[in-house]
């Protein structure tokens, strides 16, 4: 029999989940990839919010419902002329009697390259396997939650409402360029047809993948030499207990719980 | 039967554990179970604790003596000595066990004025094993930050006549366990092992050869 036994029912272990996703706190990455025809470059950040846990024996949290709350920021650049047509004023040639033509050239306009920003946040819900690993990091004993394979995202809607953000983002981005008046409608729906929801799925996919894959919720934390209570100046230290050993499993009887076991010594 | 029954949380610290905390309690805080008056111990320190000698007319200083009890080590319900206790915890209780050292001044400081021959001071010593039968008590039920406490509520001193000279001494013990074993307190904290915030809704309970508690996580 441990010294300590400690078991906590799913509305507990739900709490300490949560208390778990508080201290994990904002996760960022950064990197480019590809926006359709495009490539855009993105800062991201995310978090993660409740989420109703499952205790499955033997050592599985089943967390369903688990909120991935990110904000994207994209940049990307659009050469205007891969996509519209070009603008030329046709030669023109006058004829002169007794002399040759006089023609004027063939002038395009070029169409310029801009760049769009589009900042982009929403939550995207999850459920998946987690197990318990409990072991000793350095002085400390942790328990993590470590999740298991990765999880399916369900990210059309959000990729949908990118698309049409970006949409409003190109038009807005290109109202300053002379002539683009008659091709603006265009323009947008161009770009937005080149990219499309796959596209920005595509890119948002691996980008959302990245936070939940290998995803590691500390729900334990204490230091090895563990201290019951604190120094009472001047006559009476602290007292402290080593703890040997932390383990952590999933108990079925006629409820299931979270079970933390601890031996101790003086 | 699931460890948290009713409620959300549950946790049951096992006799040895309990034999650990204390041990780790007396260990770091000696002076808990030292206790003697200035000719032994001048002055409290962390090692002991400094009492008034006991005043009596016509003793320069006063009677000085000192107990020092060893660290207590428990047995909870269920008994588990095979039915040999002197004392046998029942439901919801638990037995400590200990040895006091008494020290005992024999002979005191002649004062100047003093014209009888008290002979020189010499320190007596006998020791005692001590059984109190004990209970789990509630210090403090704040949520997270809660302390459970000892309650002992009598103590057996075995081989000692006449009855009535045990019966006194037994008083005399009970109430010194008493106080000793009320500075030792079990947070909330170390019952988790520093997993949980409890909010304590059932317990102290002493059963199974533990001390359990349950309530909600904070």
């Amino acid at each position: 029999m441990p010294d300590i036994l400690v078991a906590a029912d799913e509305v507990a272990a739900t709490e300490l989940l949560h208390d778990g996703e508080s201290a994990l706190g904002v996760i960022t990455d950064s990197g480019s990839g590809s926006l359709g025809p495009f490539t855009a470059s993105y800062t991201a950040s995310a978090s993660l919010a409740n989420g109703s846990v499952d205790l499955l024996p033997p050592n599985i949290i089943r967390v369903a419902n688990c909120e991935l709350r990110f904000s994207v920021s994209f940049s990307f650049s659009l050469d205007l002329d891969t996509i519209l047509p070009r603008l030329c004023l046709p030669r023109i040639c006058i004829p002169i009697p007794f002399f040759d033509d006089i023609c004027t050239p063939r002038i395009c306009i070029p169409w310029p390259t801009i760049t769009v920003s589009l900042p982009f946040s929403d939550v995207v819900t999850f459920t998946s396997d987690f197990t318990l690993n409990a072991h000793l990091d350095g002085s400390n004993w942790l328990v993590d939650v470590v999740i298991v394979g990765i999880p399916s995202l369900t990210i059309g809607p959000a990729s949908a409402a990118i698309l049409i953000a970006l949409g409003f983002a190109v038009a807005a981005a290109v109202a300053w360029i002379p002539f683009i008046g008659p091709f603006l409608a265009a323009a947008v729906a161009a770009i937005t047809l080149a990219i499309g929801v796959a596209g920005v799925t595509g890119l948002l996919g691996p980008i959302l993948t990245a936070f939940v894959s290998g995803l590691t919720i500390n729900v334990y934390t204490q230091p090895r030499v563990f201290e019951i209570l604190p120094a009472s100046l001047p006559l009476d230290p602290a007292v402290n207990v080593n703890l040997d050993l932390i383990a952590a499993s999933v108990s079925r009887t006629d409820e299931d719980e979270l079970i933390l076991t601890a031996d101790i010594s003086a | 039967m699931s460890f948290t029954q009713v409620e959300h949380l549950f946790a049951g610290v096992d006799e040895l554990g309990i034999n650990d905390l204390l041990q780790a309690f007396f260990t770091a805080r000696p002076r808990h179970l030292i206790y003697g008056t200035p000719a032994l111990v001048p002055v409290t320190t962390v090692a002991a604790t400094s009492i008034p000698a006991l005043a009596f007319p016509g003793i320069p200083g006063g009677i000085q003596f000192a107990f020092v009890f060893s660290i207590p080590t428990v047995d909870i319900n269920p008994d588990s000595s095979g039915g040999t206790a002197v004392l046998i915890p029942g439901a919801g209780e638990f037995t400590v066990t200990t040895t006091v050292r008494i020290f005992f001044q024999c002979g005191s400081r002649k004062s100047p004025n003093d014209q009888i021959d008290r002979g020189r001071p010499t320190f007596l010593e006998t020791e005692l094993r001590v059984v109190g039968l004990c209970q789990p008590v509630v210090i403090s039920s704040l949520p997270g930050t809660g302390e459970i406490g000892i309650q002992v509520k009598r103590v057996e001193i075995v081989d000692i006549r006449p009855d009535s000279l045990e019966s006194i001494v037994e008083c005399l013990i009970l109430m010194i366990l008493q106080s000793v074993l009320a500075n030792v307190r079990l947070p909330f904290n170390a019952l988790t092992a520093g997993a949980f915030g409890l909010i304590l809704i059932a317990g102290p309970v002493a059963e199974a050869d533990q001390i359990k508690v349950r309530g909600n996580a904070l």
